[in-house]
């Protein structure tokens, strides 16, 4: 069974994140993998070391941060690596990273495509589908487990609205993993200096055999017009002391100055 | 008495003595080197203090009668040996004697004395030591045959020469000494008898047998003596008596200048460590020699295990246990060590490729049979240590235990990367974010909003860099401790700053946890920041960064004076910048956080502010000082959960609960917060409050 994993490089979401002029201020972002598609690796690893699978993993996007994911894939256990890596990905959506996926797709024979549900940074949620879609491919979506059955079929469950539902698919496939789907291994010392050594496949647009025009780069179906920070909550008042006392202040409180009452 | 069977008798016995040994030295040899021959003073010292003064064992009140005991069977033995190299002299010469130690010296009289009472007291103290394991059985030693023989043979040792003194008495005292006896007899000193009244006890014991029995008795003692001796020096090697030989040498020996081993420094990038699987422990054969020797030396008297934190709340770290299997392991695998050690030696002078592989080959074919983290040591019970070093404080021949699970943590890490995967929330968080909580790195100065603290970058030209740590940046309850003593360290005119953002985790809790990648990767970043700013003086309120950065970031080439907020503000105080009042109510206790006080040595500077502030009195814990007991979160188990047992903090809670105070408190944010959850556990957390001293010097500062 060959699979494909795609992984994208998202800001860390734990850092403040700061806007000014409608645009997210840079200076002191990091970027790390997306959580989802870290289960994605990992899901891909363990059918690797479970079930002789082959793990390709792909990373649209250029930079030394997108080197270092895919070298962390490396650690985790993934035998080879993509890097779609061209100028004219830097603005995209969901469909235009999907396409350049499809494409990459077709390159591989894979059987299986695994992506996580949703990234953190923008959660929309929508490439894994998406490239399903354009593959004709069946899709499973908030998958928390995966069995393989045999060569061509697989058992996954996913949490629907009612419950966890098992559904049967037969590859290839494409699944879009949750985040419980397992708890993703830390690469060590060891693993991380033999990933050091592992070629990666860089590949721009024309080299995937596709173009800007392709890919919907020059017609985008949607595009992200403005950034605006949450509105700053204000802190809570808190009362002390005697009940009485207290219920009076904040009535009065309520009454006259929020004027809810 | 007769020089042919002593002849006879010393060879035998010390051809199977030297064999014996020279495979036990063969053994440490080819063990890992460590160098243990620097400061020969400070190593004398040790040895007086140590092994002769037996400090560990009568300095400790509750170990008090036991440890008495040993110190008189030791002290007994020590003399006696002379006596014993005399008998030997008289196997082939009647009356010899040592120079100085016969009749015409008055140093060979008080010798006798000497030696006449201390064989009677040694004779009281085995029959306590049987008393006590028969009947007593203090739950920390195991009762073996061993233990009975060695006392027996003791016991043997002093009665034979008792005897054999008083028959000699009655044969020169009643019969008129028919075999003409050589025995001291001075002018001035009188008859040797006059200094002896034990063995003059025992010539009355047989006083009534013939001058013959008496005469037989003398020879048979005398063999009887002489035999067993040589027997018990030739048992001492097979077994746990084997640190009648090795504990002075083990003690000469002890880590000097920091309380154990450190941390090895491990080259992450030597490829062929990586390829021997050289890091760490993985394999019986990578001890150090002088961890081989706490082996051979251990006693397996237990006092380790009954004050580990672990082992007292049923964990299955039992270090008794625990040095025991790798003592059996060791001498499993002795042939195929000293065997590995040999080729290793020849690959270094080997120069054919073709042979080295060989040779390689045939190394690796050596590795003991056993899994030593499995099968030999439990996984639970490796990860089960707090590293409080509870253990080696109280251990009177000075075992180190904790730098070998480290490295044993190291090799499992390294090597295996088998380790407990709940650990992985905090390393990633210290991967990415330069802290356990995983909280952005952006926020680490966050709660110094509005406390108007510089920033090393905005003005690095202060005489103290103010260590917060990742609790007292990121943990709601330290961030108030972090608050308060910026509060004493203004209030006391201290110029400070604090690096903010570009501060990131010591990496303490990985270096014991095994993860000596992440601890170089934020030293390393670490000592870059500090020495960019030319940082020399840090104050820090955790307990876990300072012992890290004072003693391990010099590894690394980051030299700073480290100072612990207790020490500092009690230096205020002396100082005269900061005056304290005694108005915090109630009575107040300490809990020693470990790598504040066992491995840093500062007990004394908490208790004299906590003195100053209270109002109640100070009341002392049950186990305090050296001696105290962890709160659980040390050596990593902060950030793993706590499954077996009771939990550590509970146990210490409990501790405090009982001793009726209104605070307790602490100086580490690990303390603080397992502290602080025991007494939430107990309900207690309003009745009992637990605080740092900062915040106890801040509510109680003029």
């Amino acid at each position: 069974m060959k699979i494909l994993t795609t992984v994208k490089n998202v800001v860390d979401v734990e850092l403040n994140i700061h806007v000014e002029n409608g645009a997210i201020v840079e200076e002191g972002l990091q970027y790390v993998i997306n959580a989802w598609d870290e289960s994605a690796v990992e899901t891909a690893v363990q059918l690797k070391e479970n079930n002789n699978a082959e793990t390709t993993l792909v990373s649209v996007g250029g930079g030394e941060d997108n080197t270092k994911m895919i070298r962390r894939g490396y650690a985790m256990g993934i035998e080879s690596g993509i890097q779609i890596d061209d100028a004219a990905l830097a603005e995209g959506d969901s469909f235009v990273y999907a396409k350049v996926l499809q494409k990459v797709y077709e390159k591989g024979d894979y059987d299986l495509v695994i992506t996580g549900k949703q990234a953190q940074d923008t959660d929309n949620g929508q490439t894994g589908i998406i490239l399903a879609e354009y593959l004709g491919l069946p899709c499973v979506s908030n998958v928390i487990a995966i069995e393989v059955i045999d060569d061509q079929h697989i058992k996954v469950s996913r949490l629907g609205d009612a419950g966890t539902e098992i559904v049967e698919l037969e590859l290839p496939a494409v699944v879009t993993v949750d985040v419980s789907i397992n708890e993703p291994r830390l690469p060590q010392m060891r693993s991380i200096m033999m990933a050091k050594k592992k070629p990666i496949d860089v590949m721009d647009l024309a080299a995937l055999g596709t173009s800007h025009d392709e890919i919907g780069g020059a017609t985008l179906k949607s595009e992200v017009v403005e950034f605006m920070a949450p509105e700053k909550r204000e802190g809570g008042q808190k009362f002390e002391g005697d009940a009485a006392e207290i219920t009076a202040q904040v009535v009065g409180l309520l009454a006259n100055e929020a004027k809810v009452l | 008495m007769n020089p042919l069977l002593m002849s006879l008798l010393i060879i035998v016995a010390l051809t199977v003595f030297g064999r014996t040994m020279v495979r036990k030295i063969q053994l440490l040899k080819a063990l890992e080197p460590v160098d243990r021959a620097d400061h020969l003073k400070e190593r004398l010292e040790n040895i007086v203090i140590l092994a002769i003064g037996q400090k560990r064992l009568v300095g400790r009140a509750k170990e008090r009668s036991s440890g008495i005991m040993h110190a008189f069977i030791f002290w007994g033995f020590c003399i006696l040996l002379i006596r014993s190299l005399n008998l030997y002299g008289e196997g082939f010469q009647e009356g010899y004697h040592l120079p100085f130690l016969g009749g015409d010296d008055l140093l060979g009289y008080l010798y006798i004395a000497l030696k006449d009472i201390m064989e009677g007291i040694v004779l009281l103290m085995i029959i306590f030591a049987i008393f006590r394991r028969a009947v007593l059985k203090p739950e920390r030693i195991h009762n073996t045959f061993e233990a009975y023989l060695v006392l027996a043979m003791i016991g043997t040792l002093m009665v034979s020469d008792l005897l054999y003194d008083g028959a000699r008495y009655n044969l020169i005292q009643l019969y008129n000494n028919p075999g003409s006896i050589l025995y001291f007899n001075n002018p001035q000193y009188g008859s040797e008898f006059l200094w002896t009244p034990v063995s003059k006890g025992a010539a009355a014991l047989i006083s009534g047998l013939s001058a013959e029995a008496n005469a037989a008795i003398r020879v048979i003692m005398f063999w009887l003596h002489i035999c067993t001796q040589l027997t018990f020096l030739n048992l001492l090697p097979l077994g746990k008596h084997f640190h009648v030989i090795t504990a002075l040498p083990n003690v000469f020996l002890k880590s000097l200048g920091y309380p154990h081993e450190k941390p090895k420094l491990l080259d992450l990038e030597d490829e062929a460590a990586w390829e021997e699987e050289s890091l760490g422990i993985n394999h019986i054969h990578q001890l150090n020699w002088k961890q081989g020797l706490d082996l051979y030396t251990c006693t397996e008297c237990g006092r380790c295990k009954e004050v580990c934190p672990t082992y007292i709340t049923d964990k299955p770290l039992n270090l008794h246990d625990f040095n025991d299997s790798l003592k059996l392991e060791l001498l499993e695998n002795v042939d195929n060590t000293i065997k590995r050690a040999r080729l290793s030696a020849a690959i270094k002078q080997s120069e054919n490729a073709g042979q080295i592989e060989k040779i390689k080959e045939e190394i690796s074919a050596l590795n003991s049979k056993k899994q030593l983290i499995g099968e030999v040591i439990a996984e639970d019970t490796l990860w089960a240590c707090t590293t409080c070093r509870a253990c080696e404080e109280v251990c009177p021949v000075t075992i180190e235990h904790v730098p070998r699970i480290i490295a044993m943590r190291q090799g499992q890490t390294l090597m295996a990367e088998a380790y407990p995967k709940e650990l992985n929330t905090a390393l990633k968080g210290l991967e990415r974010n330069g802290n356990p909580w995983g909280i952005g790195y952006d926020k680490r100065a966050d709660w110094a909003e509005g406390l108007d603290v510089k920033i090393m970058a905005d003005d690095p030209d202060v005489d103290y860099l103010f260590w917060v740590g990742c609790a007292g940046s990121f943990d709601d309850r330290s961030k108030k401790v972090s608050t308060s003593l910026v509060r004493i360290l203004k209030k006391a005119g201290i110029s400070f700053a604090i690096l903010g953002v570009e501060e990131k985790c010591t990496g303490d809790f990985a270096r014991r946890a095994g993860n000596e990648m992440m601890f170089q990767m934020m030293a390393q970043e670490n000592i870059e920041t500090l020495n960019n700013y030319n940082v020399k003086k840090i104050i820090t309120a955790c307990p876990h960064c300072l012992n890290t950065l004072k003693h391990e970031y010099p590894q690394m080439g980051g030299n700073y004076e480290v100072i612990h907020h207790a020490e500092f503000i009690h230096r205020l105080v002396e100082e005269g910048k900061i005056r304290l009042k005694q108005t915090a109510e109630g009575a107040l206790t300490y809990h020693d956080p470990c790598y504040l006080g066992r491995y840093n040595d500062i007990f004394d500077q908490p208790r004299s502010i906590i003195k100053s502030v209270s109002k109640g009195g100070f009341k002392e814990l049950k186990r305090h000082g050296r001696e105290s007991f962890c709160c659980g979160a040390g050596g990593g188990r902060m950030w793993m959960e706590e499954t077996i047992g009771k939990r550590i903090n509970l146990e210490r809670s409990e501790e405090i609960v009982a001793q009726q105070v209104s605070s307790v408190a602490v100086g580490c944010p690990f303390c603080l917060t397992m502290i602080e959850d025991g007494m939430k556990d107990l309900e207690k957390e309003e009745t009992i409050k637990t605080m740092d001293i900062a915040e106890l010097v801040e509510k109680n500062m003029a």
